[in-house]
């Protein structure tokens, strides 16, 4: 999917002894937004804004270790034996050897010789770097303004972390005019190493540029074409978790020192084997609980006491990513933790004083075939009509928030006829669920209408699983667990063809190993993931057991 | 066994091919049997005999004898010719044939016996079992006219018969038969037959066979049925309107009578059309019918062209789907690539229109049709043989062909064993009819089993075997008499087979070599076949030895052929004179394409160039082949070569010319116009100024080229005047016209000196603005920095610190040129900081060099170039790492700022120098201010400094943030927090005012699960509730209870 972005200019911080000045380039294609103010709380700003940073970087996912090097130089090695075992017998390795010594040595003179130009090379790819840094991120966060708000919004380059920063005017004083709306700013890393110089002893102005949307004057330079070609998955998986945010979820705070304690215990030790998760146990009136695994080792947080009406106990995945918070430890109040079920995305809200930072992270950094058909959250909620949607997406526009509530009453439309439209907003990313707050805002995540069709599943196959349970075509026969494997097995049936199929799901609820009786199965194995019927039956036995 | 006597009899007449043995053989000694074998000739035979028992001779004879008669009667003769030659003898002497004199038996095809046998026939309608439709029909085939007045009769007897008569009247009636082809025409539905066949079949006949009015009354019927946008554009005679309309009709849903319709119409105007059509039309469900009722139309009106393409596209195309060997349940299974997978009902395929067509089973069936049709003229002597032969065999293409293949099957010789048989199918194996044409009589090729392809025989093995000398094709005697159309093949065909067997009659036929003309010798010579590139210049060469043939020579030189082309060297070099006043000859001689004739051409011009009167006319003749010719890479290739060797003739072409072709719509023949005008003695006054800003803005870069050279021939003051269009041109997008431009740009400034300045004011103007593509700037940036510079720099300082201040590179990389003549004033410390970091070295260096020649001005500011120590710049930064290290006094402001750096190796820097120029006023200020730096390496610098904030609670609270952020920092800072630890513990104990600032911290840390972290603060917390027991913490302190020891 392509998004084109026109920037006028670049974003930039220029700060001097006594003052910094952000100004952020808005996308000048989409409806003018802009804001003029000057920061007040300075430091926690630049604490949040440095964790947003570190969402739009990172990449956990696991990279495979490029061992080209090693097996070129065993490949050599091996004929350097073999002609050594033949020297041998020849008797002439004596002479060998002393050619080896000799061509060794050649081989480091050479080595030094292109030493200057593989450096050179180097710095060149590393300015390269410096310079086209678009390339190394993918989307640039999406600025809203609101009329209680600013809100910046960003997703990571592993499609799994999803970071919102929440700015109230009473730590971001308006001083100017502001037009309320979404656009996306020019993002780029020296902007990240000068968020680093912001002070709390220096003035500091945070514009997001009115100017960009002025005529270009002569004698100055042009804007800036950018296009992004985004991969669908990541704009699935950023609608994925930000529709998640609107679901019902177990809520849970925690005191900034129980979330430095996780993150102390995930920074002493590195996991080997799995399972990989955090296990929240949950007690009403209790401490909260976390287990991490595969230590078991039970973290009693006992200034955090679970307020919830029922026990419960959860498990999430992905964990490494609370690392993201650790900046914001010393300066939050507390820490919302909202937990939707096992596997599924899980959210952290910092509570910064007039400044919130949201943590969304989807159900696991990685999303390959192995977590296919695990939970389907991009289904419609409720049956609504594009006249209906269109009247509460208008009345929502015209504050810009609103309470499901209060748009009801607005729309004379039942809550739950409400809440079905703004579910189908957030899944096409023109509505954002604000957790802090609870209500919804308008938010057009690209100034095209995303094709929703396209984004609804992740592949054709899922579609045609979610299809095959839609029409009661799967039957789970049987569940057992062997090993701490738990092996599913059941029918499917496709087309008056009936499939016998079983799955193997591990202690990380990840899928293993699978097999269906499918020309699909038969022709691919497990290597283009799993088929149709596989994913049919795994997304049965999740709503079982839901 | 001894035979004693042996007499065969054939029969042949009509399809019946029969033979019959009879043997009079003695057993033993005056023991005789007669025995007899009979069946198709060439096929197996079925045997008999008369004896049972072996009898004596004299009843052997006796039988042997009356078995003879017997079927000598019935038309068996002795001997093959008197068989064919034979009238047909009738079976039935009761019925003798009406007497020839009343009928008039002429005929296009055949002989007099089968005439008389189909009147014989047509007169005896009873039956019989030879079929009446097969004598209407092959009285159609023979276009015998006494049969048309026979068939009337028996109009109406039966459907099919009447579907023959409505096809054969068309072959043989005459316009006297309308009506009855009037009665067909409204014949009825039948259950068994489609009489929509009879009735198109009748309309066709009835367009054949008549004439004027009734022909134009006929036409006017089906222009009416045709839609109003085709019958209009006819009645116009508007072949485009034709074309869109036809273009729109077929889109939805045609007529599927349309085709056809037109087709009947016999308009030349559309039959160009048709035979494209009929070439692109897809053989697919929903069009194959209207090829299939084109194909029987041109079989009845002998229209040999569009019967030969429609046979070629059967051979070359594949069916539609594999038509299933048998059915089952009323249907058969189909897998189809298109329609996937499905049970195909019987009935389903009689829909109209059918879901399915051209299988495999109607393939197979056209294409042997074509072949028998083909056939069946050559055996009827017809005289549309040659042309549908000709036009079969024009078809083929040289690409049609396979590589020959060898199959091998293993056969069995009895008793348990077998050998391998190979088998070879040359290159156009699968086109029988091409294969019936060109080798019905040769000794390597015959028809495979099923009739479906030729495969090769007598070992004769493709590629490695010599090919037979003598003549292969079927009916040589018919192509005998008509070596025109073998002319017509070597001309026109593109398939090497179809030249050699065209050769070898032609070569035979040496009287007629006369009578073909040297303008289709032209064409054959140029033919790219060798075998008749050598027959023609056989014949070409007495006919060169006459004297000068041009068309000949030109012939030569187009051919391929090495020893051609030696040959039209030969001619060229003797008949020198005469050819430069050929048009046609040097025409052929500059488009002749292979390299040898190139260079003939280059030599030939070079020696003599074209006769004055003809150059104008031979230049024009080069722009009409360069239009005509339709290959874009092509008319460059000739237009290049046409202008190297005409060029010494343009200077004397007219002017009105070189005008005339400039507005000609193809751009190659403009670029031969431009390159004439280049050659032109024109003076500047002489050039149109519309045309040479029309050539400067052409879209080829030749043309371009040349507008530049005319504007070249400016004097320097003249060139002066066009100041403004040469600005212009110098930031044009076209790559090739810049650097042309630059160079007369050069040539106006070395002019004048106002007139320099100018240009340059300007060009740097643009280079400011900076909203050019990439390579113009580049350009720019070459023209200021090079040949202009010297101009440049007699221009105002205020352009340099213009240039030097916006940010665009290529700006910079001129302005650093002239980075000595700014203003007094200089650049501002904003300016220069950032031309320090520029990406381009020669930026940085000489902004260095500026800083260096002008440090007093600088020096006081130096806060401002602190953000330049981040540059990644190596050569700037160790630069103004030495100015600072070299400025004696750098203030806290400049310190603080250096370690705010974001990189770590200024910060390193940042803070040495901040030790070495520390000053003790100023610790306070280091401390709250690098509190708030986010680097842990800063903050462990910070804690040296965190006792100037001893005892000072406002101080203490500012540092919250910093101490929070320390401690917190995970399983890291262990120093830092170790440092600050016992700090805070002695501050908070030190009053309550700084116990109450702290104890948060202490109180949030103290459930860290950090073992040291946490005894330490619970210590502090014990301490601080033990000294002031009224501050609101969270440590109760227990009196520890009885202990009950053992």
């Amino acid at each position: 999917m392509e998004f084109d972005f026109a920037y006028r200019g670049s974003s930039s911080v220029s700060s001097d002894a006594a003052a910094s000045s952000l100004s952020f380039a808005p996308d000048t294609r989409r409806p003018p937004t802009f804001f003029q103010g000057e920061l007040v709380q300075v430091l926690p700003f630049r604490e949040a804004v440095s964790a947003l940073h570190s969402i739009v970087v990172s990449d956990l996912r696991q990279q495979e270790k490029d061992r080209s090097a090693y097996l070129a130089w065993a490949a050599g090695r091996e004929l350097a034996d073999l002609q050594e075992i033949s020297a041998q017998r020849a008797g002439v390795k004596q002479q060998i050897e002393s050619k080896r010594v000799e061509l060794e040595k050649l081989e480091k003179n050479r080595h030094t010789r292109w030493l200057p130009l593989q450096q050179a090379k180097q710095r060149y790819f590393d300015h390269l770097r410096k310079t086209d840094m678009k390339s190394w991120y993918v989307l640039d966060p999406v600025i809203s303004v609101h009329p209680d708000c600013v809100f910046l919004e960003c997703f990571s380059r592993d499609e799994s972390s999803y970071g919102c920063l929440q700015v109230n005017y009473e730590a971001l004083r308006c001083t100017g005019a502001f037009a309320c709306g979404t656009t996306n700013i020019d993002y780029s890393a020296e902007l990240f190493q000068e968020f680093q110089k912001l002070r709390s002893y220096k003035n500091t102005r945070f514009d997001i540029d009115p100017g960009g949307f002025e005529m270009e004057v002569q004698n100055q330079e042009s804007f800036r074409e950018v296009k992004i070609d985004l991969p669908d998955s990541w704009v699935r998986g950023f609608l994925q978790v930000s529709s998640a945010m609107s679901l019902p979820m177990v809520s849970l705070d925690l005191s900034p020192v129980d979330l430095h304690n996780l993150c102390f215990h995930l920074r002493r030790r590195k996991e080997l084997f799995g399972p990989r998760s955090l296990r929240f146990k949950l007690k009403p009136g209790a401490p909260v609980r976390i287990l991490l695994e595969p230590w078991n080792t039970e973290l009693v947080c006992h200034r955090s006491i679970y307020q919830g009406p029922k026990e419960e106990e959860i498990r999430i995945w992905g964990r490494r990513r609370l690392h993201i918070l650790e900046r914001l430890i010393p300066i939050a109040r507390k820490f919302t933790i909202k937990l939707l079920g096992d596997g599924m995305p899980s959210f952290y809200i910092a509570d910064l004083g007039d400044i919130s930072f949201t943590l969304g992270l989807s159900g696991w950094t990685a999303n390959d075939w192995s977590k296919c058909g695990n939970f389907d959250l991009m289904a419609p909620r409720a049956n609504t009509d594009d006249l209906t949607k269109m009247l509460v997406f208008q009345k929502l526009k015209e504050n810009w928030s609103a309470r499901p509530d209060e748009l009801a009453s607005r729309c004379g439309l039942d809550r739950k006829t409400v809440l079905g439209a703004l579910g189908a907003w957030t899944q096409a990313g023109r509505a954002v669920y604000d957790l802090k707050n609870g209500l919804y805002r308008a938010r057009e995540l690209s100034r095209d209408t995303l094709p929703f069709d396209k984004l609804r599943f992740g592949s054709e196959r899922e579609a045609e699983a979610a299809a095959l349970v839609k029409a009661r075509q799967v039957k789970l026969a049987g569940q057992e667990v062997q090993q701490g494997r738990k092996i599913l097995s059941g029918q499917v049936k496709d087309k008056k063809q009936s499939y016998e199929c079983r799955l193997v799901i591990d202690a990380d609820l990840a899928l293993k190993d699978g097999s269906c009786q499918c020309n699909f199965y038969q022709q691919n194995r497990l290597r283009r993931g799993p088929c149709a019927h596989m994913i049919a039956l795994r997304q049965l036995q999740q709503e079982e057991s839901r | 066994m001894k035979l004693i006597e042996q007499v065969t009899l054939y029969f042949k007449q009509g399809n019946s091919d029969k033979v019959y043995e009879v043997d009079l053989c003695e057993v033993s000694a005056g023991a005789f049997v007669v025995n007899f074998r009979f069946g198709r000739r060439d096929g197996a035979l079925k045997d008999g005999s008369k004896t049972v028992v072996p009898v004596d001779e004299t009843k052997a004879r006796r039988l042997f004898n009356e078995l003879i008669k017997e079927k000598e009667d019935k038309g068996y003769r002795r001997s093959l010719a008197e068989a064919v030659a034979a009238p047909v003898a009738s079976s039935s002497p009761a019925a003798p044939a009406k007497p020839a004199a009343t009928l008039d038996l002429s005929f296009r095809g055949g002989n007099l016996q089968q005439a008389q046998a189909i009147v014989a026939r047509l007169q005896r309608p009873a039956k019989a079992k030879w079929r009446l439709s097969r004598a209407i029909w092959r009285a159609g085939e023979m276009q015998l006219l006494a049969a048309a007045d026979l068939m009337l009769p028996l109009i109406g007897k039966d459907p099919f018969l009447n579907y023959s008569i409505a096809w054969a009247l068309g072959r043989c009636g005459e316009e006297r038969h309308l009506p009855a082809l009037q009665t067909l025409m409204q014949s009825g539905p039948d259950k068994n037959f489609d009489t929509r066949s009879t009735r198109r079949a009748a309309l066709s006949s009835s367009l054949l066979i008549s004439q004027g009015e009734a022909r134009e009354a006929c036409r006017q019927e089906i222009l009416k049925e045709l839609p109003q946008p085709l019958s209009q554009a006819l009645a116009a005679q508007d072949l485009t309107a034709f074309a869109r309309g036809m273009e729109s009709v077929l889109a939805e849903q045609p007529d599927p009578l349309l085709v056809e319709n037109l087709y009947l119409l016999d308009e030349p105007l559309i039959r160009d059309w048709l035979l494209a059509f009929t070439a692109a039309c897809p053989l697919r469900p929903g069009s194959f019918h209207l090829i299939r009722h084109l194909y029987k139309l041109a079989e009845q009106r002998g229209d040999a062209a569009v019967f030969g393409l429609i046979a070629h596209r059967l051979e070359t195309t594949p069916a539609y789907y594999r038509s299933p060997s048998s059915t089952w349940n009323g249907g058969f299974h189909l897998s189809h690539p298109e329609l996937g997978s499905r049970f195909v009902k019987n009935a389903e395929l009689k829909k109209d229109p059918p879901p399915l067509a051209y299988g495999s089973k109607t393939r197979d069936y056209l294409r042997r049709r074509s072949w028998h049709t083909l056939e069946r003229l050559g055996q009827l002597r017809h005289p549309d043989f040659v042309r549908f032969a000709a036009a079969t065999l024009v078809q083929l293409k040289d690409d049609d062909g396979i590589k020959p293949y060898c199959t091998s099957k293993y056969e069995w010789t009895g008793r348990g064993q077998g050998r391998n048989v190979e088998t070879w199918w040359d290159r156009y194996a699968r086109f029988i009819s091409v294969n019936f044409l060109l080798y019905g009589n040769s000794p390597r090729y015959e028809l495979g089993d099923k009739s479906k392809s030729y495969r090769c025989r007598g070992g004769f093995v493709p590629g490695s075997s010599p090919v037979p000398a003598q003549r292969e094709e079927s009916f040589p005697e018919l192509w005998d008499a008509a070596p025109g159309a073998l002319v017509e093949l070597l001309k026109r065909s593109r398939a090497a087979v179809v030249h050699e067997f065209a050769v070898k009659p032609l070569r035979e036929l040496k009287p007629f070599w006369s009578q073909i003309s040297d303008e289709d010798l032209e064409s054959i010579l140029a033919a790219p076949y060798p075998v008749t590139g050598r027959f023609a210049l056989e014949l070409a060469l007495p006919r060169l030895e006459e004297g000068f043939r041009p068309r000949l020579i030109a012939g030569l030189l187009h051919s391929p052929l090495a020893e051609l082309q030696a040959a039209a060297a030969q001619a060229m070099q003797r008949y020198a004179a005469e050819s430069s006043g050929s048009v046609d000859l040097l025409l052929a001689l500059i488009c002749a394409p292979a390299d040898a004739t190139r260079s003939l051409a280059r030599h030939f011009f070079l020696r003599q160039q074209a006769q004055p009167g003809i150059r104008e006319e031979l230049v024009r003749r080069v722009a009409t082949r360069l239009a005509a010719e339709s290959e874009e890479i092509r008319r460059q290739d000739l237009r290049r070569h046409a202008v190297e060797l005409l060029r010494p003739s343009f200077p004397q072409l007219p002017l009105g010319l070189v005008l005339d072709f400039l507005s000609h719509p193809c751009l190659e023949v403009q670029e031969l116009a431009a390159a004439i005008l280049v050659e032109q003695d024109l003076k500047p006054e002489q050039i149109p100024p519309w045309l040479l800003q029309a050539l400067l803005n052409a879209g080829t870069a030749a043309l371009r080229d040349s507008g530049v050279r005319l504007l070249g021939r400016y004097r320097d003051a003249e060139l002066l005047a066009r100041e403004e269009l040469l600005l212009a041109l110098a930031s044009s997008p076209h790559d090739d016209l810049r650097p042309l431009i630059g160079a007369l740009l050069l040539r106006v400034c070395d002019h004048s000196p106002d007139a320099a300045r100018r240009c340059c004011e300007a060009l740097a103007a643009l280079l400011i603005r900076g909203r050019l593509k990439a390579e113009v700037l580049e350009d720019l940036l070459q023209l200021l920095s090079g040949p202009l510079l010297p101009h440049l720099r007699q221009c105002p300082p205020e352009l340099a610190l213009k240039l030097l201040s916006v940010k665009v590179n290529a700006a910079n990389l001129v302005g650093a040129r002239l980075i000595d003549r700014l203003p007094p004033e200089g650049l501002d410390a904003l300016a220069l900081r950032r031309l320090l970091v520029n990406e381009n070295a020669l930026v940085r260096d000489e902004a260095r060099k500026y800083f260096s020649a002008h440090s007093g001005r600088y020096l006081g500011d130096l806060l401002s170039f602190v953000p330049c120590l981040d540059t990644t710049w190596r050569d700037s930064r160790d630069f103004l790492f030495k100015i600072f290290h070299e400025c004696p006094d750098l203030s806290a402001e400049v310190l603080i700022a250096i370690c705010d750096c974001a990189d770590a190796e200024v910060q390193a820097f940042g803070r040495q120098m901040l030790i070495r120029r520390f000053q003790e006023g100023d610790q306070l200020q280091y401390l709250l201010q690098l509190s708030e730096h986010p680097s842990p390496n800063v903050q462990l610098f910070t804690s040296g400094f965190v006792e100037q904030a001893a005892g000072k609670p406002a101080e203490l609270r500012r540092l919250l943030p910093y101490f929070a952020s320390s401690l917190a920092r995970v399983n890291s800072a262990r120093i830092v927090k170790k440092r600050l630890l016992p700090f805070l513990e002695k501050q908070a104990l030190l009053s309550e005012e700084n116990a109450g600032i702290l104890l948060p911290l202490f109180r949030d840390h103290s459930a860290s699960c950090a073992v040291e972290m946490k005894a330490a603060c619970l210590q502090v917390l014990v301490k601080l509730r033990q000294r002031w027991p009224l501050l609101d913490s969270p440590v109760r302190i227990l009196s520890p209870g009885a202990v009950h020891g053992v």
